[in-house]
This record gives C-alpha cells, structure tokens and sequence, in this order.
C-alpha cells in the first residue's frame, strides 16, 4: 500500500510547508502529493505519515465513546486509518479535505481529495450508511467535517506519523448489527482504566478526553 | 496531616468530575497538575534540576505543578498573585510547597469545604488555575536571577489580562492519574519573562532544546508529545 507522507522538516517548519506548496502546486491551484510505500517508510525517521484516527460517540451524548476489541484482543476505542493513493474505486473508502484555505501562503488551494483505503475488517462498521446504500461508503454530512484542521499528536517509536483524532457520531444500535464490532459505549475515563488497551487508542483519549468538560 | 500539602483530587461520579473528600481512597481519583512550556523559535527551555529543585532529573522541558489544597486557601485568600510574597525566610518556598510562605488558619475539614466549594465548577477552577499560573511564571526569574546575578532586573508582576490571548492551552491525561492544565507560551512571550541576556548568563540553567533533540523524548512525555504537536505541526484552516 502506498500512503501518503510528508518530510518530517515540511510537516514542522511553515517555511518549509510553504515551499513544499509552490513545489507542488497544480495548474488547478491543488498541490501533487506523493506517496509512498508503506513497509519501506515505515522506520523511515525523515517522512512522516499522517493518521487519522476515528472515534465514535453516540448521537445523544458526546461524553461517551465506543470501544470494543479489536481482532488482536486488545482494547480499543477507534480506527486509525493511513491516507491512501487514489482508490481503485470509491467503495470502502473514505474521502478527507486535507485543507483548503492555506494559511501559511496566504492563498486558496482547492480541496485535495485523499482516499482511506479501509481494511477488510472495518468495511462493516463503515458500510452503516442507510441513506446511500449505492454509494457504500463512509458517509458524514459536510465533507468538512473530514477536514483535517489540526495535528494532536506524534506516534509511533521513530515518532512517523502525525495523528488527527476524528470525532464522529454513531448509533450504537447499527454498530451492533455487526457482531464482530460488538461493544459498548463508555466513559474514557472507565476506557483507561481498564487493562489491554491497544496502546495509540490510549493515547488518542488521554488527548481527547477534555476532563474540563466534565466539570460543571 | 497538613492538608494543606495534599493534592486536590477529584473523582468521577456520573461521568461528572467531583472534588474527592481528603479522606477518600485514592484509587480511581485524579489530581490536576499545572504544565508550563517556553517556547523558542526552533524549539523549547529545559530549566535545571538545581534551578528548579524538584525531582531528581538533569533536565525539565516544562515547570510542572500540582494543585495542592494549600495553593487554593492562598488564592482565595490573595486573589492576585502578584501580592503573595515570594520569600519565606530569606528563601524560596519549595515549588511543591508554594503555599507554605503564608500559613492557614482553617481546620482540615474548614479546608475541604473551601475546596470543595471552590474547585467543583470550571468556572472557578479556571480562576485558580490561572492564577497559580502567573504565581508560578512569577517566581521562574525571580529563582534563575537568585542564580546567576542580583544585578538584573526582573518584572515581578504577571498581567494575565495581557497575555492569556497569546498562550495556548491544552490538557490531557497523564499516565500518572493527573489531569493536566497544559500552557504553552509563544517564544516572544518566553523572552519578556526570561530575557536573553539572563538566558545567556544563566546557561547552567536554562538552555533551548530544539525540536529534533525534543522528538527524542517525545514518547515517554505525554506533556512533551503533546506541546510539540501544538507548536510545530501545522494548522489548517
């Protein structure tokens, strides 16, 4: 697989962002990103990949995330999903607006459109959009809200992925069609003390979990 | 016990945070801590362990405090930072033990209710936690000037007002049960507090880390993972 990533100096230095941009612009005001492949840059400690991290909180309440166990046994509270190139075709994939609005140049750059190629074993629990069944894809209702707007945090032992924690809506009663994906709703808090967690799901509340929101 | 050292702590009750009774188990409870990062241009300060005083490590990237039931009787009592006195003695109260340099007449339980009263809403934990923020940016340079050289002068007054627009906060969960107020101050900001010159003079104490040497610690500091990611990595709009 072939993912998207950045030059460790491009992602850290605006001035560098900057240059990358105009390298890289289109005739159309887009910019040509390039990818990699994913076993070969994956110790790489100068390209840095971004990652989207997906959480899901019931519709009536946002406290609350769902959490289950993912296929190695361990506890988790999310899906982490690296950006892919182009699709072969739309299904089972996701599509995000990296930016438009450029603020470090100043300028619009058109929405690019990247794909999240998704593994076999979320295409359920992505597949729960009854709306569109024709389309089959991960579906939210503004595109914007797959905007990536800001990075929370490094990951990974060479620190080589930047990670975007995507907060979305779910019914916990579609999700449960699914029996593999069978959890529950829970407090983060509850989530981090419990044992066997997958270690970036952790990491993903520990930065999330806004604990002042939970004062009164 | 002197309650006045313990932590603050608080419990989850229905998925709401309440302060903890002093005398409750400390499972399951988490303290807030306070977490101040400076910020340079190409990365952030280490202060010294001897500069600070806490802790047995070489090097702090951040100064890092725990709210203690102490912390809140001074700020109630002294709403303003800047009119609690600094010396105690002649000396620098612990950074731990800030609260020790006036002492409080209330009872154990008279505390407790004070904080309960006190921490139980954001909106006046927020008050708190701010003003334990300017205490703190208050006493750096006056502790790095007790270091290196009487001769400078030093601002001893924090204006919140003036600069909480420029700072950005963030908090987290630490590994540690520690619900942390995270602040990062801008590198402009860091200079005003902490001049160059004193910077220069003070090198056994305080250095600029810059950002590769920080990636390094990156993983075991979640506070340091964190406010890297703030301050580097880009936003978009």
């Amino acid at each position: 697989m072939r993912v998207l990533a950045f030059p460790r100096n491009v992602l850290l230095d605006p001035e560098a962002l900057k240059s990358y941009v105009i390298d890289h612009a289109t005739v159309y005001f887009s910019i040509k990103l390039e990818y990699y492949d994913h076993d070969e840059i994956e110790t790489s400690t100068w390209l840095v990949q971004p990652l989207l991290f997906l959480i899901f909180y019931p519709p009536d309440n946002s406290k609350y995330i769902y959490t289950f166990s993912s296929e190695d046994g361990k506890k988790s509270c999310g899906i982490s999903l690296h950006v892919s190139e182009s699709p072969r075709s739309t299904t089972n994939s996701i599509f995000l607006n990296y930016c438009y609005n450029y603020c470090y140049i100043g300028s619009n750059i058109y929405p690019s459109t990247f794909y999240f190629r998704l593994a076999k074993k979320w295409r359920k629990l992505m597949e729960l959009d009854k709306a569109s069944p024709a389309h089959q894809t991960f579906h939210v209702d503004r595109t914007a809200d797959l905007a990536i707007s800001n990075y929370f945090f490094f990951w990974g032992p060479y620190n080589n992925h930047a990670v975007y924690i995507l907060p979305l809506s779910f019914s916990e009663a579609i999700i449960n069609e699914e029996p593999a994906m069978l959890g529950k709703f829970t407090h983060p808090l509850e989530f981090l003390e419990g044992e066997n967690l997958d270690p970036l799901s952790e990491l993903v509340i520990r930065r999330v979990y806004s604990w002042i929101s939970d004062l009164s | 016990m002197v309650l006045s050292a313990s932590l603050v702590r608080y419990r989850v009750e229905n998925a709401r945070f309440k302060v903890a009774h002093f005398t409750d188990s400390l499972s399951n409870t988490y303290s807030v801590r306070v977490e101040i990062f400076f910020a340079t241009q190409d990365g952030l300060l280490a202060f010294s362990g001897s500069l600070l005083g806490f802790g047995t490590n070489e090097w702090y990237f951040k100064l890092s405090h725990g709210l203690s039931y102490g912390d809140i009787y001074i700020l109630s009592e002294i709403p303003n930072p800047n009119d609690i006195p600094l010396m105690h003695n002649g000396d620098y109260p612990p950074w731990d033990a800030l609260w020790s340099v006036v002492s409080c007449p209330l009872s154990n339980e008279e505390l407790c209710n004070l904080v309960s009263a006190e921490c139980s809403s954001l909106a006046r934990l927020r008050i708190y936690i701010h003003n334990c923020f300017a205490l703190l940016l208050r006493h750096l340079p006056s502790r790095l000037r007790s270091c290196v050289d009487a001769k400078y002068y030093i601002q001893h007054t924090v204006n919140l007002h003036g600069i909480m627009n420029h700072i950005r906060e963030f908090f987290y969960v630490d590994r540690n049960n520690c619900a942390v107020w995270g602040f990062l101050i801008p590198s402009r900001l860091t200079y005003e507090f902490l001049p160059e010159y004193l910077l220069a003079d003070g090198s056994s104490y305080v250095k600029p880390v810059p950002l590769e040497q920080l990636l390094l610690f990156a993983e075991s500091d979640l506070g340091l993972n964190f406010c890297i990611a703030n301050k580097f990595l880009p936003v978009f709009f």
